[in-house]
């Protein structure tokens, strides 16, 4: 019933080992880190450029003016590039949810657990909408999803 | 070379006109002069490769007074403060008028303005310089720190521009 | 006027327009119909010019703009200057200053230096309206003065008129030429009405100490309290920048009135009648960070928050989430964190190391418990390995906590993870994976008068091995897609014996969702290994859809299957049992409307025990977003969680827009703040009407209940740009 393997696409194969610029500061590297581990290792002509960013939103604030858990969005611009050419232009972003913990040391800890998987699950997201454009490419329907 | 005879039109000084060849039409009370036409009359000159001078038809025999001048080719308008050059040119005695027209050049001392068409009117002493209909546009330039009034033949680093043929050089006061 | 003719032969004089008249009898030159002239690096455009050469005198009528080398066009009904166009008359004269200041006036004289002198004029940012219609402000003055040496712009006898309306009067006035860069100058006031602190006016003076630093001091007078001291200091250096912001005052502490005879009897404070108690003494807050590059990749910072009580931040509305002295680390919920770091950032490797003091801000919080971090460092790279046998990577880290009253906890560790990528046949995605640790502890006990009541040094190391498998399905059609992506994570750890196991510092918290569900490190810290087997398995299903009517849905359903062993983690995460909680998330956008709800389902009676939902609206000129929390633990003795975030904004007209926030708390039935603001914005004005209140049970201290008046009029001593 028209239902292919996203994966399947030989496109997608040409982009392990893509060349990723992600922004200078951690959360740049732990993208580029999780994107070149999502792609895989290889030698390819494609080149990716990534604007990262950050926020984050106190929730469940009760009498002591104390936050009960966290939302952090981990949010990212990017450009798929073969050589000048931009293939794609999208956004990807992802919430992170983690409760407070009471001791300060442990808030921190969280809160850079948090901004790690973040990270992973952004990488995840961009290699995935990146195959289905790749996929509608192929399938005659313009790079647009 | 062809002279003609001092032809009184209205307004001030009789009106001398040379040239290489002279044309007479009695009928059309109409003469043309042609290569290297210079009409002068009092201290301006009208040079030009061709005129045609036009007469009011005269009861008897010859012709009545000029009323209009035709120049055209190289056609120049002398003063002793200005040279404007122009293709073509009309002298109108009875409207006091001169109208030159076709890539008109008005020098004045140092001061040099071009146009398309330049309308001077002789009793008010104004001229007025127009741009070609949504064409070329009036362009000057001028040095304020030089008089501009003084008379030609005085300012030395602005030479007066060259004008073709014989002409006479009447100007050259006392 | 200035002496006709300068020293060297003035410049000639170009002339361009439709019609020249030369009238000879009076010496006058007319030129009409789109005028230019330029003489030198002056350009004068009208409708008409009156040149006499003669005396040099030039005329212009009709919109005339006169332009003086590269600056800003000055423009007028009519102007009459020499034939330098360096000095004259203007009638109906304005003249736009860069950065959008104008000056306008009936009558301006311009002077050989560039001053103008304007009678009859006035200043403004905003546009000037064709219709001649009052523009939002100006400054009208009897003369206005604009002084090009100086870069000043001086008033005789100023109105400032809002929308045509004289509001405030002043003999004399002068404020800095927009055209130049920063003055030193007062900067526009700021007026709040509290309950707590009663009327307060706030001026703010700007002193411009050099193109890379500036001070801005600003006393706050109010009416119940002491005055308070702001200032605001900022310095950039070749490699970086300093910031500090502060405070001071000198003032007694105080409580809600109403709330003394609520107190416990042994409360020692003595109240007066106003709440006040103690004597007066110097009070305080600094805020302020620094960053500075070593080299290309590597920089270093600091971070200071301090202040002198805990609660004079919140007396004195000031924000206890600071937006200065921050770094490596931010802390925030009622803790403020001191911070000194080295930071690198490579191609192939990140590093940083940091010393961290943190205090709290919670009235009777015992601050000696509070571990000083000295120092926490992690250090991340890729090491060389053959692209074909897919990636090799290092984590190596320390952390050292030190508590006068409580445990002092010192790790170190080294992992090494491997992992390879396959694009299996049939768009199969498989990705092994392995990691090795070693990690080492050094644990002292101390009891609340710091004796050491006993040490342990362990070291333990650990390993697991994993498979991450996916195999989306997507159907693309013309309209959109429909991807199905089931997944699955199958992973087997080493054990960890009992008296290896660390006092849990950093691995607190710990909660089950579809982001957590297939994190490598569920734990989020390294004091707790989440042993055994497991196998964590879900399916995504998307419908991503290009037409807008149609909404795009995604739909995500999985749960963890622990394969062996006991579980690591308590009840309240999720993961307390061999089966986990269901992990049940699903969102809809149909454009204008969207809602995400993430929802964690009880492995036995399916009860909610988690949500996290996110709504958002945006109609035209209504907009809104809504959080809402909802968390029922199963585990006695924690409380429940009910709780929603509201932001909305309505734009009213193309210039008035309405905005709010409130946070309230469903399980108490308070709000616990809500904010709404009344917002005036055009080219040159913003105005708000800043209405909030506060609703918490702090330090007795009295709800407070807050109006502020805020306006910036651009160009005119503001430091936020435009």
């Amino acid at each position: 019933c028209g239902f292919q393997p996203l994966y399947a696409s030989p496109d997608y194969r040409h982009l392990a080992g893509v060349e990723i610029e992600a922004g200078p500061d951690r959360l740049g590297y732990l993208i580029e880190d999780a994107l070149e581990e999502e792609f895989g290792a290889g030698r390819s002509a494609y080149r990716l450029v990534i604007a990262a960013s950050s926020t984050e939103r106190a929730l469940g604030v009760s009498a002591d003016a104390r936050a009960r858990r966290f939302g952090l969005t981990v949010g990212a611009q990017y450009r798929l590039l073969h050589g000048e050419e931009t293939v794609h232009e999208g956004a990807a972003s992802e919430l992170v949810y983690f409760d407070a913990p009471t001791e300060a040391y442990a808030l921190i800890s969280a809160r850079r657990s948090a901004e790690q998987q973040g990270a992973d699950a952004l990488a995840r997201q961009i290699s995935r909408d990146i195959a289905l454009v790749l996929r509608r490419i192929e399938a005659g329907y313009g790079g647009e999803s | 070379e062809a002279q003609a005879g001092a032809l009184t039109p209205p307004g001030e000084g009789p009106l001398d006109v040379s040239a290489d060849d002279l044309d007479v039409f009695d009928r059309e009370n109409r003469i043309v002069y042609s290569g290297d036409v210079n009409a002068v009359r009092g201290d301006t000159r009208l040079r030009a490769d061709r005129v045609e001078v036009f007469f009011e038809p005269a009861e008897g025999a010859g012709f009545g007074a000029v009323t209009r001048m035709e120049a055209s080719g190289d056609v120049y308008y002398v003063t002793p403060t200005e040279v404007i050059r122009g293709d073509r040119g009309v002298y109108d005695f009875v409207a006091g008028e001169i109208v030159l027209s076709g890539n008109v050049v008005l020098t004045q001392g140092c001061n040099v303005s071009t146009g398309s068409r330049l309308v001077a009117n002789l009793e008010t002493g104004v001229s007025q310089l127009a741009g070609a209909e949504g064409g070329e546009r009036v362009r000057s330039v001028f040095f304020p720190d030089r008089d501009t009034q003084a008379p030609a033949a005085q300012v030395e680093d602005c030479p007066r521009p060259e004008i073709p043929g014989e002409g006479p050089e009447p100007f050259v006061e006392g | 006027q200035g002496e006709p003719g300068t020293e060297q032969s003035a410049d000639p004089v170009y002339l361009e327009a439709g019609i020249l008249i030369d009238d000879r009898e009076n010496q006058v030159l007319y030129a009409r119909e789109g005028v230019r002239m330029q003489s030198g690096q002056r350009v004068l455009l009208a409708d008409e010019i009156e040149y006499r050469p003669a005396t040099g005198r030039v005329i212009a009528r009709g919109n005339v703009r006169l332009f003086d080398g590269p600056g800003a066009a000055q423009l007028a009904e009519e102007i009459e200057l020499d034939d330098e166009m360096s000095e004259g008359v203007a009638l109906g004269f304005a003249t736009v200053l860069e950065n959008q200041g104008k000056a306008a006036a009936a009558v301006a004289v311009r002077r050989a230096d560039g001053t103008v002198e304007l009678t009859d004029g006035y200043y403004t940012a905003c546009d000037l309206c064709e219709d001649g219609g009052a523009p939002t402000w100006r400054l009208r003055a009897g003369r206005v003065v604009r002084d090009l040496d100086d870069q000043m712009i001086y008033y005789r006898d100023v109105r400032l008129e809002v929308l045509g309306q004289p509001v405030l009067y002043s003999p004399v006035f002068a404020h800095a030429d927009p055209s130049t860069p920063r003055r030193s100058g007062f900067l526009i006031p700021t007026i709040d009405i509290s309950n707590r602190l009663g009327f307060s006016y706030t001026q703010p003076y700007l002193w411009v100490i050099s193109p890379y630093q500036d001070l801005v001091v600003a006393p706050r007078l109010m009416t119940e309290v002491n005055p308070v001291m702001e200032l605001d200091w900022r310095k950039r250096f070749y490699s970086g920048e300093i910031a500090l912001e502060g405070s001071f005052t000198y003032e007694r502490e105080f409580i809600d009135p109403d709330q003394i005879d609520e107190l416990p009897a042994s409360d020692p404070r003595v109240f007066d009648e106003n709440g006040f108690y103690g004597d007066e003494k110097f009070q305080w807050h600094v805020f302020s960070e620094g960053r500075f590059a070593i080299s290309e990749q590597w920089s270093w910072g600091f971070g200071i928050q301090a202040t002198a009580e805990d609660l004079y931040l919140r007396r004195y509305d000031f924000n206890e989430i600071p937006d200065l002295g921050g770094g490596l680390y931010e802390v925030e919920n009622r803790f403020l964190a001191s911070q000194a770091y080295v930071q690198g950032r490579g191609e192939r490797y990140y590093a940083d190391l940091a010393t961290i003091k943190i205090t709290s801000l919670l009235e009777n919080f015992n601050d000696d418990r509070i571990p000083i971090v000295a120092p926490v460092g992690r250090f991340l790279a890729e090491l060389p390995f053959p692209a074909w046998a897919g990636q090799l990577e290092t984590d190596l880290s320390v952390a050292a906590l030190t508590r006068e009253d409580g445990d002092d906890y010192i790790r170190s560790s080294a992992e090494a993870s491997w992992s390879r990528v396959a694009i299996l046949p049939f768009g199969v995605r498989a990705e092994p994976y392995a990691v090795g640790r070693f990690d080492a502890y050094s644990i002292t006990q101390t009891d609340r008068f710091g004796v050491e009541t006993g040490s342990s040094n362990f070291t333990r190391t650990l390993g697991a091995a994993g498979l991450d498998v996916s195999w989306p399905f997507a159907r693309v059609a013309q309209w959109g897609d429909v991807i199905v992506a089931p997944r699955a994570h199958v992973v087997t750890a080493s054990e960890v014996e009992a008296q290896d196991t660390p006092p849990n510092e950093d691995s607190q918290v710990v909660d089950l969702d579809s982001i957590s569900l297939f994190a490598r490190n569920r734990a989020g810290g390294f004091d707790i290994w989440e042993e055994g087997a497991r196998a964590d398995l879900g399916v995504t299903t998307t419908l991503d859809t290009t037409a807008p009517m149609i909404p795009d849905i995604e739909v995500f359903a999985g749960r963890s299957l622990r394969l062996d062993d006991e579980p690591v983690f308590g009840p309240a995460t999720g993961l307390g049992s061999e089966e986990s909680d269901w992990v049940a998330e699903f969102s809809v956008d149909v454009g204008y409307f969207d809602i995400a709800a993430r929802n964690r389902l009880d492995a036995e009676d399916g009860d909610l025990r988690r949500t996290d939902l996110v709504l958002g609206i945006e109609a035209g000129r209504f907009a809104a977003d809504i959080d809402y929390t909802r968390i029922r633990p199963d585990v006695p003795g924690q409380r429940p969680v009910d709780d929603i975030v509201l932001s909305a904004s309505l734009q009213l007209t193309e210039r008035w827009s309405l905005i709010g926030s409130a946070n309230h708390d469903i399980e108490d039935d308070i709000t616990r703040r809500a904010l709404a603001a009344l917002v005036y914005r055009d080219e040159c004005t913003d105005f708000r009407i800043v209405f909030e209140s506060q609703n918490y049970d702090i330090g007795h201290l009295e709800d407070s209940q807050s109006i502020g008046f805020q306006v910036t009029l651009f160009t005119l001593g503001s430091l936020q740009d435009e």
